[in-house]
């Protein structure tokens, strides 16, 4: 706990403030204490970056043909209709190039009855476009899982997203002390030393977060924007006196609509749909939300794609659901209002093409790699290998056992699981999740067997073992295994494949170092009292850890 | 998909790191009589990626992009440089070639 | 013996209070701080609702921040929470925007 702030002075008698050691300080605590979750959501939010595409993988058996926008609609509310005609509200998500199927969540009308128990919150639907029929494939949770987990951390609402939320502003506060505490930040870009142990640890958990640093800053930043409706709701508190207005100015339009209790047909969605792409000169709708279907206070906001813009929030015209008159169309938003727009936009990635889309992905791996270099780091700085190791020291290394090397094998568990689960099984979507967990705190206690070396071995290479496993598997148990993706010219399947087969590779590469015996540093054992006989300038980096 | 930017950010940082104090020593093999010479064009290469993003993604996603494929290119010209500088600072024209390919195509 | 045990244990509190100011008292302070500026700013209600959200996070972290760089404890305290306070109290005190 020392290294603080007595008023240190530097190498030519002047005063320093003493803000890097304090950030030092502050740095080490705030990413070991954070450090497990944040790795969780790097990893976890980085495969977020593809989850239609792991979707779409866990769900072989769905072969969908893209359709029109209009026929997406008409065939999701004619479905909805059938199901569904008096709940409260629809939310429509319509198919696009990387989403093949149009997913449906719908809110049921609450029991007028106060004492009545909240009705269950419906599971999201997922409907063939074409047909409008649910989609014919095993039963998953595909991409949403770890889309979920990386916000929520599977801990009931609302517990998980302040927990992440805390994780969040402690990383935010990590790189502000971290870029405050590292002298030499430009001259050291680009060293990255090999086998020199701690030196190593030190040098790649300070190139990772450097050379990505505009990454990881906005990625931090405008993470905990996405839900700061939660984490900040009191300048809205004293600003209206219905909270709701304030999210009617940001997402666009006032929605007046109430339900009458009258019953009026809803209007047909096919000729507002061509009305908008009109108004929007082609941009092409993503988004139907029907209030109060079937009513005469129904309404219809429809909301363009996001997926060519920065903005998250895009337009949205609203129409009246009984006689499809356009009541309103989003004005456009403020300079604030766009900003949060386009941080919330800068987060998820929408707007990324292929190209960009990889590139976030490779930079969410670099924000892993800086995490997991980071809880590396502060055990590699403490290890002795004389002393029996400090409580606090075994829990640290046990920790990041658990999670660095766990945590992958868990994500391929969940993986596997859904091709090794009969497709037909009910309840499948809850025992792939539940694999997941198994298999990651499963190892994860099973690895406080092994002494920590040999924990750390087996443990990288049981996930890369994992990995592999899964294109093996996917090419016995469908008929989109590798050579016949290729064969077809299946991109998906094909690259799906290649990724998996690489963080094998990665992680078959970490096992292979672990296993590798340790440099023996060639020390100097100097007596005690000695000391240098000059005093030599401190060239090294100060030591954040 | 449109990697000229990525080269090129590539082949200036990759001049960048030849320009710096690590590389230029007497007896390095990176030792080049233009220092600057050789520091000023890695900026300028860096420059033209950043005009190269705006071409190809637009003004407003083309900062976005290019802070991007920038990491990303420095992330890849790190991993070569710790294990084969050699390797790495050689690769230069390569990308130079391949992203006046690309931008031709 | 009595002594360094003593030490410890009002070193223990000394950090408890720091830790507790930087992280409850920071956010008291961030989210006073962002409610009056939203509430103040002469912006379109919606803008300056919004700003006051954006902004809160940094507000945060720079409080947390220099809770754990500034020495005296008797000087963040006051600060912090003292921020907190005022803050809160005042934009109660103006009501709901008109």
């Amino acid at each position: 706990m020392t290294g603080k702030t007595e008023n240190a002075r530097g190498a030519n008698g002047e005063a320093k403030s003493g803000w890097r050691q304090s950030m030092a300080w502050i740095h080490t605590w705030l990413g070991l204490l954070a450090g497990w979750i944040l790795f969780a959501m790097f990893l976890t939010g980085t495969a977020s970056y593809f989850r239609p595409e792991i979707t779409r993988w866990m769900q072989p058996e769905v072969d969908i043909a893209p359709v029109s926008a209009v026929h997406a609609a008409m065939t999701a509310v004619a479905h909805m209709q059938k199901i569904a005609p008096q709940d409260e509200q629809w939310t429509i998500f319509l198919p696009d190039d990387r989403t093949t199927t149009t997913r449906i969540f719908t809110r049921a009308r609450p029991d007028p009855d106060p004492k009545a128990a909240k009705p269950p919150r419906r599971p999201e639907i997922r409907v063939d476009p074409a047909t409008g029929d649910p989609v014919a494939a095993r039963e998953t949770k595909g991409g949403e899982h770890f889309y979920r987990f990386h916000f929520q951390l599977q801990i009931p609402h609302p517990w998980g997203r302040w927990l992440a939320g805390l994780a969040a502003i402690f990383m935010l506060a990590a790189i502000i002390s971290g870029v405050i505490t590292h002298k030499r930040i430009f001259v050291d870009f680009f060293t990255l030393r090999w086998g020199k142990g701690q030196r190593s640890w030190l040098d790649a958990h300070n190139v990772s977060a450097v050379i990505a640093l505009p990454f990881h800053a906005m990625i931090t930043y405008t993470g905990l924007i996405t839900l700061v409706a939660m984490y900040m709701p009191w300048p809205v508190a004293a600003n209206y006196q219905k909270p709701a207005t304030f999210a009617d100015a940001i997402y666009g339009v006032q929605d007046d609509g109430k339900y009458l209790g009258r019953r009026a047909p809803l209007t047909p969605i096919g000729p507002l749909i061509e009305r908008v792409s009109h108004e929007w000169h082609g941009g092409r709708p993503a988004t139907v939300i029907v209030r109060n279907p079937n009513d005469a206070g129904a309404t219809i906001q429809i909301a363009r794609s996001n997926a060519d813009t920065l903005n998250a929030r895009g337009q949205t015209i609203l129409f009246s659901g009984s006689s499809g008159r356009r009541i309103a169309a989003s004005q456009p938003p403020g300079v604030a209002i766009e900003t949060a727009g386009v941080m919330l936009g800068l987060h998820m990635g929408n707007f990324a093409g292929p190209l960009l889309r990889w590139t976030y992905v490779l930079l969410g791996m670099t924000g892993t790699a800086m995490v997991g270099t980071g809880l590396l780091l502060w055990t590699a700085k403490r290890r002795r290998e004389d002393v029996k190791p400090f409580f606090g020291f075994a829990l640290v290394e046990r920790l990041n056992i658990g999670t660095v090397a766990c945590l992958p094998a868990g994500m391929a568990a969940f993986l596997l699981a859904n091709r090794l689960l009969p497709a037909d099984l009910a309840g499948r979507a809850d025992i792939e999740v539940a694999a997941m967990y198994w298999t990651w705190f499963g190892l994860a206690l099973l690895s406080l067997a092994l002494p920590v070396r040999r924990a750390w071995i087996a443990m990288l290479g049981l996930s890369a073992a994992s990995f592999l496993a899964i294109p093996i598997v996917n090419m016995i148990t469908t008929d989109r295994g590798f050579f016949a993706s290729i064969a077809r010219g299946d991109l998906l399947f094909a690259s799906f494949d290649m990724v998996m087969l690489s963080m094998a590779v990665l992680l078959g590469f970490g096992a292979w170092r672990a296993a590798q015996p340790p440099k023996q540093a060639k020390r100097v054992r100097k007596p005690r009292a000695a000391k240098p006989p000059i005093q030599m300038p401190v060239r090294e980096l100060t030591d954040a850890a | 998909m449109p990697l000229e930017t990525a080269c090129l950010a590539f082949a200036g940082l990759s001049q960048v790191a030849r320009s710096s104090a690590r590389f230029q020593h007497k007896g390095s093999p990176f030792w080049s009589r233009g220092g600057g010479a050789t520091r000023y064009s890695g900026i300028a290469l860096l420059i033209l990626s950043f005009a190269v993003a705006m071409w190809r993604f637009g003004p407003i996603k083309g900062p976005v992009a290019w802070t991007g494929l920038l990491s990303l290119s420095g992330v890849v010209l790190l991993l070569l440089l710790s294990s084969r500088p050699r390797l790495a600072l050689g690769l230069t024209p390569l990308a130079l070639t391949f992203a006046l390919l690309l931008c031709a195509l | 013996m009595a002594r360094t045990a003593a030490k410890k244990r009002s070193g223990a509190a000394r950090m408890t209070v720091r830790s507790v100011t930087a992280l409850i008292g920071g956010y008291a302070a961030a989210a006073g701080v962002a409610t009056l500026a939203a509430r103040l700013l002469p912006l379109d209600r919606a803008e300056a609702t919004a700003w006051g959200m954006i902004l809160s996070f940094l507000i945060y972290a720079l409080f947390g921040l220099w809770a754990f760089h500034e020495r005296r404890l008797l000087m963040i305290a006051p600060v912090i929470w003292g921020a907190a306070v005022l803050s809160i109290a005042t934009a109660f005190a103006l009501g709901v925007r008109p």
